[in-house]
């Protein structure tokens, strides 16, 4: 090794330095010692290390800020209705718009059985099939079921409520309900009419929307418990289906509760696919298959009807409740979250005096055949459970897709994505303005949130202590809070202020959905590289920016551009915070396909299917080529 | 170098112990990922409850042939041919559980991997609540009897509640063993334990492994000469021939292997001309 050494650095110490060696020569200006490393020696790495800490301090705060805006903005907002009403406005059960009364406990009711129904049917499907894919099935199928899913998660929550209103509410009608309440004791609680927009549909379709996301998410954590964990285990004599249940789903918990208040919290806030099958009654429900009304359903309905004045800030009253409720169910899921290691157990006294498993025919077990074939049928009960949510995940997902395509393909044509839209009943229309519009107001949004949260995620990586526990805290909150009531936040925020909808509300909207979510997906995929890298950089004398710039980012990229991704996804399929910030629905794609997609004209409706299909495509197309881009980048790196 | 049809060698350590409980043999024992070949050929009697060290270079397939012993090659690809034998158990026989293989053997693996969502105390009866035990005194007895074999009981024993990765990387890994010895395993696979520890756990460590002789039978993955010597009652030398496969060269008594190699590769080998 020593021969190797660098020429110039052992001839540096014996060179004199040229200024002071001739005295009659002027100083020279010192030059400083180069602090940075030479690992990438190209242009602006020492400035790029000057702005590091700064950035990231400006990327916390920017996220601090955005969280504290958006309850003052709630909560100045609904001061007047609640001056009015006082605070049984938030239990009070009368919910009539027109008269004085006013109160959102019907639609506190109608949010927490339908999140609930919702989560009640994806999350145990959802895990189950997440740990199939991650676990149990060969790799081959892992791969494609995995990369299915991702993309779904990329499905516009609008698409799944038009697939439910026109194929699923009438099946409910004639046959699901009916059936449902003929069934003994469980069908009491599908009593009375059966009218297809229902409690019951709304849970569907949460549990439809939500669970893409759910296994995609809980399998990328489940993934991520290291091999180490699994091998130990597995020495130990532990059965697949043992490693998986006393290794693998403790380690992955906190990913899997994250992934379900994801879940949650797009549940409760899903304001537009749930007006579209609930059936917008103000009644108290009797049973889940009568219609009724949530949160973010009768925001969505009030909202355009509302007077200036009380009337608005009646409705962002709703959205106050909602916030509050989405604050209140994260905080329980984070403490719940909090680990909860197995007690130890008492010890009797005379416990471990003598070697007793040998005598009491224990030992037998570790080489008994028999004992071995139990232990191993609870795990193929366990597993063939995870297999079969694997199937009941894929069917529904297969089924929108399929039923999707095969409506909209006959209304597409080239004609309809040239032309702009137009008025209902003039011939000749497209849908090209709604096209230029969704690429305008998501192109600003990822435009505002990319950065914001790539540096507030460096902050959280690199920062431990109350800060950045606070602020984590923050961001969890902020992506529990229901798209709808950032809709209202760009209202109060933009629209208000500048006393016109705008693409821009609409951005700012949209941003700001998407930065916590990117916030915690980068710092999970920062946290994803391995330490003894991080410090081999260090070690070769790289300054921390360098680190994190030539080896954290780079060995991150792949869960940078995924996490990202999924932001955007679901900033994609956003519907409900566009009405409150565009000016007409035939500027965005999704706020067209609902327009339409609730007309009762044929007609409107496959135009609905079209948009919807090009919607979906637009998605599915910009996921798969950053998922090539990620993979295309790892594979450079190697 | 060329390689003879006479190749590989039959390597006989003196006093083969096949019938002895925890006795281990390997029998012609071939590891194959696909159609690359890691090891080839090893045939090997590990003498019951005593201490036998593999030694060789980086790459030449120790570990890959400790990890035949419990079957960890089943769920990555590896195939093994030959025969591997523990006690009168056909470890890759037909109608062998990897699990049952595994019960009656335990590992510690180069990294320190205590379980870290447990306790540690859920750590060290981690096995055997695998094997489905669940009275209160049998996992006590086997928490306190295994680590005490460990040196760690004095200091842990306020505090089995705690999570295991509070303890240091030392302590961490002589947790690690005692969680292999509490199953009461026959043979112990040990894939260089020390080589992330510093020289106080290491002497720890080897203390330990001396310890377990007369107990367990120990085979140790070491890339260290000196702790070879110091450990070992038996080593067995593999190198990598020409086409890269792992070998047996030599096997024997540590004494006789370390200081008077018969084989001239692993003279070469052990007096650091190669490798």
């Amino acid at each position: 090794m020593r021969g190797n050494v660098p020429a110039p650095l052992l001839a540096s110490r014996a060179r004199p330095i040229p200024a002071l060696a001739a005295e009659d020569v002027p100083l020279a200006p010192v030059q400083a010692p180069r602090t940075g490393s030479r690992l990438l020696p190209f242009f602006g790495a020492r400035m790029a290390g000057g702005a590091y800490g700064p950035a990231m301090w400006l990327g916390a705060a920017v996220l601090g800020a955005v969280v504290v805006a958006v309850a003052v903005s709630v909560a100045t907002g609904s001061a007047e209705a609640f001056a009015r009403y006082g605070p049984s406005l938030v239990w009070s059960g009368t919910y009539s718009p027109g008269s004085a009364q006013f109160g959102a406990g019907v639609l506190v009711v109608g949010t927490v059985v339908t999140t609930g129904l919702g989560l009640l049917l994806a999350a145990p499907v959802g895990l189950g099939a997440a740990i199939s894919l991650s676990e149990l099935v060969p790799p081959k199928v892992a791969a494609v079921g995995s990369a299915a899913v991702e993309l779904l998660a990329a499905v516009p929550t609008i698409v799944v409520g038009l697939w439910a209103l026109l194929l699923l509410s009438p099946l409910f009608a004639r046959d699901v309900e009916p059936f449902l309440g003929s069934v003994p004791v469980l069908g009491a609680a599908f009593r009375g009419p059966a009218y297809g927009p229902s409690i019951l549909l709304a849970g569907v379709v949460l549990a439809v929307m939500t669970l893409p996301t759910l296994v995609a998410l809980s399998r990328s954590a489940l993934r991520a418990v290291p091999v180490q964990d699994r091998e130990a285990a597995m020495a130990l004599g532990a059965t697949h289906w043992q490693v998986v249940r006393t290794v693998v789903l403790p380690a992955a918990r906190p990913g899997v509760s994250a992934a379900v208040t994801l879940a949650m919290g797009r549940a409760l806030g899903e304001a537009i696919a749930v007006a579209m099958v609930i059936g917008n009654s103000p009644l108290l429900p009797r049973s889940l298959s009568a219609p009724g009304a949530t949160l973010g359903s009768a925001i969505v309905n009030q909202f355009a009807e509302a007077q200036p004045g009380l009337g608005v800030s009646s409705v962002i009253a709703l959205a106050a409740v909602l916030f509050v409720l989405t604050v209140v169910v994260n905080v329980a899921g984070q403490l719940l979250r909090r680990g909860q290691r197995r007690p130890v157990p008492r010890r009797r006294r005379g416990d471990a005096i003598r070697p007793a498993l040998r005598e009491t025919g224990d030992a037998e077990k570790f080489s008994s055949t028999d004992a071995l074939q139990r232990r191993m049928a609870k795990g193929r009960v366990a597993q063939g459970s995870c297999l079969v949510a694997l199937v009941a995940s894929a069917v529904p997902l297969v089924a929108l897709v399929g039923y999707t395509l095969a409506r909209a393909a006959p209304a597409l044509s080239l004609g309809l994505l040239v032309h702009p839209v137009v008025p209902y009943g003039v011939t000749g229309g497209g849908i090209s303005t709604a096209i230029a519009g969704s690429a305008r107001v998501l192109g600003l949004a990822v435009a505002l949130a990319v950065p914001v949260g790539l540096l507030a995620a460096l902050f959280l990586y690199e920062h431990a202590g109350r800060v950045a526990g606070l602020l984590r805290f923050s961001a969890d909150v902020l992506a529990g809070v229901p798209s709808i009531v950032i809709g209202i936040f760009a209202f109060q925020a933009v629209v208000r202020p500048m006393h016109k909808p705008s693409t821009l509300a609409a951005s700012v909207a949209l941003a700001v959905l998407m930065l916590p979510i990117m916030v915690r997906a980068n710092e999970e995929a920062l946290r994803a590289v391995p330490v003894d890298l991080e410090e081999a950089g260090a070690a070769l004398g790289a300054s921390r920016a360098r680190v994190v710039r030539s080896v954290v980012l780079p060995g991150s990229l792949p869960g940078l551009v995924a996490g990202n991704l999924l932001a955007l996804a679901r900033a994609a399929g956003e519907t409900a915070p566009l009405l409150f910030t565009l000016a007409a629905p035939s500027l965005a794609m999704t706020l067209l396909v609902y327009t339409l997609g609730t007309q009762p004209f044929p007609a409107a409706q496959q135009e609905a299917w079209a948009t919807a299909l090009v919607l979906l495509g637009t998605v599915l197309a910009l996921s798969t080529l950053a998922r090539a881009a990620a993979w295309h980048f790892t594979r450079r790196s190697r | 170098m060329t390689v003879t049809a006479a190749f590989p060698p039959r390597c006989r350590l003196p006093e083969p112990a096949a019938a002895a409980p925890g006795a281990l043999s390997f029998e012609e024992a071939t590891i194959s990922f696909g159609s690359h070949v890691a090891v080839r050929g090893v045939t090997l009697d590990v003498p019951a409850r005593q201490v036998t060290t593999l030694v060789g270079p980086s790459g030449c397939g120790k570990t890959t042939l400790l990890r035949a012993v419990n079957r960890l090659h089943d769920r990555t690809g590896g195939q093994v041919r030959g025969r591997i034998r523990l006690g009168d158990l056909d470890v890759y026989g037909p109608a062998t559980r990897a699990e049952l293989v595994r019960s009656r053997v335990g590992m510690v693996f180069q990294k320190p991997n205590p379980f870290p969502t447990m306790s540690i105390f859920d750590n060290v009866v981690a096995g055997l609540r695998f094997a489905g035990i669940r009275k209160r005194a049998l996992l006590w007895e086997a928490a306190e009897v295994s680590l005490r074999q460990a040196a760690l009981w004095d200091l842990v024993k306020d505090r089995l509640g705690q999570p295991a990765v509070r303890l240091s990387g030392g302590q961490q890994q002589r947790l690690c063993i005692a969680r292999a010895l509490a199953v009461m395993p026959e043979v112990l696979l040990m894939d260089e334990p020390c080589s992330a520890l510093d020289p106080i756990a290491t002497a720890k460590v080897e203390r330990l492994i001396t310890g377990l002789a007369g107990q367990v039978t120990v085979v140790l993955v070491t890339h260290n000469m000196f702790q070879a010597a110091r450990v070992s009652d038996h080593v067995a030398v593999i190198l990598m021939g020409s086409d890269r496969v792992g070998e047996l060269v030599e096997a024997g008594p540590a004494g006789a292997v370390l200081h008077a190699p018969r084989d001239p590769r692993a003279e070469e080998y052990l007096s650091g001309r190669v490798g």
